[in-house]
């Protein structure tokens, strides 16, 4: 029998996963926004689960860390993509590539 | 001041004013503009006097070095080229002429130019001249001169195409600067040669170095190195082939043509040659090519100057052939006399093309001498000195050309390298001479007035129009020149008194004064010609004879163009329907431009053409356009990978992490 933060290892391997199918395959930006926090926060279960596997508290801290961040990133993620969506009239990732080679 | 200095500042004073009028003065009024221009030549000319009738004149040697400007290593020494000056008693007599005659024509440029707009332009071109035909002969070296040579003839191409608004002019510029740069190549590889063979390029250590065993055993490469001093001459002097320039240079303001292509620059081959005597004369073929091609060229040009209408065009044909006479004098071995024939050659050429000019500026830029005619009433002082020039130039006795064409003629004769072939061109050119020189003379000044009233103006692209229509003597500024250059017409030939005058007169001086100025310059060429050849072999009686000859054809043929003219232009006419295709051969001038144009220049074209073809578009922008698509080709698959698509960048990422690891768990 598994246990707890056993379960949060393989829990948030499958979350990673998830998170990042979603970035590779969404076209709309709002959700590959979300498909990013769901990476994120399947790394922050990694972080507190293997916090208590080793019974250190590194992990718990570097979440707290990766949670302000991810709060930070939101913001300003939400904020380019209003502005993208003012001057495009799309937020479809694939309308943007005038950055190609 | 001592003499070294003063000699540096013979040469720098006309850079100043150059500098000053170019750089300086742009918005200077006109009389500051002339005053500096012509100050600027006029205080070099007594300096020069001090220095050439002082030290010079007494037997020495000035010299001075400005800097030490080449300096490197060659044949285990070191090839050591100074900018280093030097006057003798040949740059003596050329300092002389170019300041004297270039003070005097720069006085009449400020009256001659008063029309034109912006002449600071004109007075730093004709100042940045002289700089560079001083630095011709005073360098005591042949780069110092080549320096000079290659300056004078961009500056004639300056003021050849100094109304370069109109093509024809810009393109006459253009001509002079290529024929001429044909005969620097040959200047050029005479230097390499010198180089080679005596390891210096200083004229003095090459009279040392050259020894009678170096050019016993380097004959070919003597010859090899006169024939091509002689191609910088031809260029340079405008002698056959090269002459082609001179005529079309009539397109810049007179007084250019006088001072640079009468006077001055057209002598440098001369000089050159004087200069190099001791070389030359070592080369019996080369000294009997250049005397050929003198003779040649100077009866070539004078048959075309027989029939030309264009009063600088008959000037420009004139001095080509008197150019022709100073070559032959050079290739007989009397280079003395070449260089006393420059002399009276500058005062009475300037004097002719001052004249012409003074013609030309009353007349409005109306160059036609079939519409002239009857002017010496109006135009006294102009008329009256340029009689004396014509009867300078076809040496009626007792006026300069007498004295030094005779003795050219003599010469060519008698010379060392003389043959009476040479006397037979050179007396018919100068019977030529006589014939279109009084044909001009008369039909410019005497007979009926053929001048148009109602005036079409000439357009150069420059000047006012004049209002005033009654043709009238120009003001003192032009013809105090005119007066002073035909005293000097009258003078400047006693200084090469045929020996048979001298005994007449009394004078047992042994030899004629430029013989014995020029006798230190000359010595070693003399020596080599009297081992080589014996002394001269010349007698009073031929050289009455040639004398009397040579004076009945100048009487014959004046009598017979004033007989002919005396009706005006229409005299001729009978004579040319006589020769029919003749009369147009050399009135087109022996179609030389025309030949050239179909022998040299239109191959010239499709060479061109073809490396235009071959090289530029083929191979330069083969390369230029097709290299970079062959690049564009390849780098367009890997910026095909930027495709700009954040998925794809994030399938890179992941398959990249994942690599990593697998690289590193497993």
């Amino acid at each position: 029998m598994l246990t707890l933060p056993e379960l949060g290892l393989y829990f948030s391997f499958l979350m990673f996963l998830v998170g990042l199918a979603g970035v590779m395959f969404r076209k709309n930006i709002l959700f590959m926004m979300l498909s990013v926090e769901i990476l994120l926060n399947a790394a922050n279960l990694a972080f507190v689960s293997a916090s208590r596997l080793t019974n250190t508290m590194d992990g718990q801290v570097v979440m707290f860390f990766v949670m302000a961040v991810a709060a930070c990133e939101a913001a300003v993620g939400l904020a380019l993509i209003i502005s993208l969506y003012r001057t495009k009239a799309s937020i479809e990732v694939d309308d943007l590539k005038a950055l190609r080679g | 001041m001592n003499y070294q200095a003063m000699l540096a500042a013979v040469l720098l004073i006309p850079l100043l004013g150059a500098l000053l009028n170019g750089f300086f003065l742009r918005r200077a009024p006109r009389l500051v503009t002339v005053t500096v221009g012509t100050l600027a030549i006029a205080v070099p000319f007594v300096l020069s006097c001090l220095l050439v009738f002082g030290p010079v004149s007494a037997g020495e040697v000035i010299r001075t070095e400005l800097f030490s400007w080449i300096s490197v290593p060659f044949n285990e020494g070191r090839l050591e080229v100074p900018f280093g000056l030097s006057v003798d008693r040949l740059s003596g007599i050329l300092l002389l002429i170019i300041t004297g005659v270039g003070s005097l024509i720069h006085l009449y440029a400020g009256e001659y130019m008063s029309h034109e707009e912006g002449v600071y332009r004109f007075f730093a071109y004709l100042n940045l001249f002289v700089f560079s035909m001083l630095s011709l002969v005073l360098g005591s070296n042949m780069v110092v001169t080549f320096l000079g040579w290659e300056g004078v003839g961009v500056c004639s191409y300056l003021l050849i195409g100094y109304w370069y608004s109109d093509e024809a002019n810009a393109r006459a510029g253009m001509k002079a600067f290529v024929a001429n740069r044909v005969g620097d190549l040959g200047f050029l590889l005479a230097m390499f040669m010198s180089v080679k063979l005596f390891g210096t390029l200083d004229y003095s250590r090459i009279a040392e170095a050259l020894t009678n065993e170096l050019a016993a055993a380097n004959a070919p490469l003597l010859t090899a190195i006169g024939l091509c001093l002689l191609l910088g001459v031809t260029g340079k002097s405008a002698q056959l082939p090269l002459y082609i320039w001179l005529p079309d240079a009539m397109a810049g303001p007179t007084p250019v043509s006088a001072l640079i292509h009468a006077a001055t620059m057209v002598t440098s081959g001369i000089y050159l040659m004087t200069r190099m005597s001791f070389l030359l004369v070592h080369s019996p073929a080369a000294m009997t090519t250049i005397a050929v091609i003198g003779a040649c060229t100077a009866l070539f040009a004078a048959t075309i100057g027989l029939v030309q209408n264009d009063i600088k065009k008959v000037l420009a044909y004139s001095t080509v052939s008197q150019l022709g006479f100073m070559v032959l004098g050079c290739g007989v071995g009397a280079f003395q006399f070449g260089v006393a024939h420059l002399m009276t050659h500058a005062f009475f050429k300037a004097l002719l093309f001052l004249g012409a000019g003074s013609v030309i500026h009353a007349m409005h830029h109306e160059q036609d001498i079939r519409k002239m005619g009857g002017l010496i009433k109006k135009m006294p002082i102009t008329g009256w000195t340029f009689v004396i020039g014509t009867l300078a130039i076809i040496g009626f006795p007792g006026l300069s050309g007498f004295f030094s064409k005779d003795e050219i003629l003599y010469y060519a004769w008698s010379g060392t390298f003389g043959h009476p072939l040479l006397w037979v061109l050179g007396a018919l050119a100068a019977a030529c001479t006589s014939f279109y020189m009084v044909r001009l003379t008369y039909l410019v000044f005497f007979g009926e007035s053929r001048v148009e009233h109602a005036h079409h103006h000439h357009d150069h692209g420059h000047g006012h129009d004049h209002h005033h229509h009654e043709i009238h003597e120009n003001p003192l500024a032009m013809t105090l020149p005119l007066m002073i250059l035909a005293v000097f017409s009258i003078i400047g030939g006693y200084v090469s008194m045929p020996h048979a005058i001298m005994h007449m007169l009394g004078i047992h001086a042994g030899e004629n004064l430029i013989t014995q100025w020029l006798a230190p310059v000359l010595e070693k060429a003399k020596v080599v010609m009297t081992a080589a050849h014996g002394e001269a072999h010349g007698s009073a009686a031929l050289e009455w004879g040639l004398m009397g000859t040579s004076t009945l054809v100048m009487l014959i043929m004046s009598g017979f163009a004033i007989a002919l003219y005396k009706a005006g232009p229409k005299g001729g006419e009978s004579i040319a329907k006589a020769v029919g295709g003749l009369y147009r051969l050399i009135l087109d001038k022996w179609r030389v431009d025309e030949l050239y144009q179909a022998v040299i220049i239109e191959p010239l074209k499709k060479v061109g053409d073809g490396f235009f073809k071959f090289g530029d578009r083929a191979l330069i922008e083969g390369i230029i356009n097709e290299g970079p698509r062959g690049i564009y080709l390849v780098t367009s698959v890997l910026s095909d990978i930027q495709s700009g698509l954040v998925r794809n960048y994030l399938k890179v990422v992941f398959v990249g992490i994942l690599a990593l690891c697998v690289w590193i768990f497993i």
